[in-house]
């Protein structure tokens, strides 16, 4: 008996540290302002995530200058450990140079 | 049930620190594990709510593959196309300070006194900012004090750390932007559906332009969060191929007592599936309290302790940058697929071995052969 004294012990334990989570989670989630950062967004027009601001390329990956030579491989750790988090913008680098063979 | 349930704990018991000792590392890879998705999640979360509040569409001019000054009257022809609501051309650039060590991002803003200045809570932290304070920015050509008007909330910190808002004109002084010019320009369409014809139209008018379109923009964070975030989990699988390796190696490599005793067992008359069923409860009670106690250190290490395990991953050589107060997003279904590629194989790799102790002569175990 006392075996299932034990795991309904630690059953129960989980059970309120999850629910403090829960709880804790619901607080956390209301705590934070979203207006805040739609406020802020909607007055400069600026979405990206200030994680780091030392490199263009991660403080506003959408708007980095596509053709500098950091561009090349800045999501690399070896250069910008920051580059773990972020990286680079192929998604939104445009064509700007048309190529055409000709034979 | 009830009595394998009673045996399987007891076996547990008996067994209690090696079966702690994995629980250990199965919570410790789970923690690991369970940090990176939810900082990737909540990280998610709080840019698709900025996004949101985006313009529809920027337009930036490129000179020599570099982002350059943008003409304002540019601006004009964007007005009165279909579906354009407003078009903003925007003034703002980065500025080396010296005191953070770091660039800060200076806005104008349209519409503004001279004399104030909005600060962004990282920089206001950092310089110990109170609203009325006076702050003096200078730059190579031009100097200026102003007066802290409002300090933005630390809660938009992790789009607002860094930056100063100022007006447009005190903008151009401290960025050096000639009048006339901007850094971009900001549009907005309404319906959101004719951002598309929009965006070709500009296209077709002003070739050169680069356009960032709020859908582009959310996608490549979207990969960009799916992919890091995958990428932590390779890190973390040889972790996990460890774990499961040594997991292999306990349920597999059964002692002369614990041969005796499953012979015993089966001499009174348990059955193969009995025992094989103590031993996959017994295993399934490790797996369960290690990923639930993982989980819970991870939610601790992320959302109480913000993530300082991480955090040095995720900003870099930056001085100034945003503490990651984060507020949790992750669903359930994340945390159920969690669990299901950490507690599947740990329980399935334990069945075979289950199976063989199970399928022991009773006969020959007790005699210890």
């Amino acid at each position: 008996m006392s075996r299932f004294r034990v795991l309904a012990t630690l059953s129960l334990a989980l059970g309120l540290a999850t629910l403090g989570v829960f709880i804790d989670a619901n607080r956390r989630r209301g705590a934070i302002d979203s207006q805040a950062i739609g406020s802020f967004v909607r007055r400069t027009g600026s979405a990206d995530l200030a994680l780091s601001s030392t490199s263009r390329w991660l403080r506003h990956p959408s708007l980095a200058e596509p053709g500098a030579a950091c561009q090349d491989g800045p999501p690399c750790i070896d250069t910008e450990p920051a580059g773990m988090a972020i990286d680079e913008a192929r998604e939104l680098l445009p064509s700007t140079l048309s190529i055409r063979v000709m034979r | 049930m009830r009595a394998l349930l009673h045996y399987a704990l007891g076996s547990a018991s008996r067994r209690g620190p090696k079966n702690l000792a994995i629980a250990l590392g199965l919570a410790f890879t789970v923690a690991l594990i369970g940090s990176g998705i939810f900082i990737t999640e909540s990280l998610r979360a709080v840019h698709q709510r900025a996004i949101q509040e985006a313009p529809s569409l920027l337009l930036e001019r490129l000179e020599g593959g570099r982002p350059a000054l943008i003409p304002v009257d540019a601006a004009i022809p964007f007005r009165a196309m279909l579906g354009v609501r407003d078009v903003k051309p925007r003034v703002w650039g980065y500025t080396f300070l010296g005191a953070a060590e770091g660039n800060i991002v200076v806005f104008g803003e349209a519409n503004r006194d001279a004399e104030h200045v909005t600060v962004g809570p990282g920089l206001a932290r950092l310089l110990g900012l109170r609203i009325g304070d006076r702050l003096a920015l200078s730059t190579a050509s031009y100097a200026h004090v102003y007066r802290v008007d409002q300090l933005l909330p630390a809660s938009a910190a992790l789009v607002a750390h860094d930056a100063v808002i100022v007006s447009e004109d005190e903008a151009r002084l401290l960025l050096n932007i000639p009048a006339g010019m901007a850094t971009d320009i900001a549009i907005d369409v309404f319906p959101p559906e004719e951002i598309g014809a929009v965006s070709a139209q500009i296209s077709e008018l002003e070739p050169t332009l680069r356009i960032v379109d709020q859908e582009s923009m959310s996608r490549l964070y979207t990969l960009t969060f799916d992919a890091r975030g995958g990428m932590l989990l390779l890190l973390y699988l040889p972790c996990l191929a460890a774990l499961l390796l040594l997991a292999w190696d306990r349920f597999s490599g059964l002692s002369t007592e614990e041969r005796r005793e499953i012979g015993v067992l089966k001499a009174v008359g348990w059955s193969t599936e009995n025992v094989l069923a103590v031993r996959m409860i017994e295993s399934l009670l490790v797996a369960l309290f290690g990923t639930a106690f993982g989980l819970l250190a991870a939610y601790v290490h992320v959302f109480v302790f913000e993530a300082p395990l991480f955090s040095r991953l995720l900003f870099g050589w930056s001085t100034l940058h945003a503490p990651l107060t984060l507020a949790p997003s992750t669903d359930i279904a994340t945390l159920l697929a969690l669990i299901a590629i950490v507690v599947v194989p740990f329980v399935s790799i334990s069945a075979i071995p289950a199976w063989r102790a199970a399928t022991i002569d009773p006969d020959r175990a007790m005699r210890g052969d």
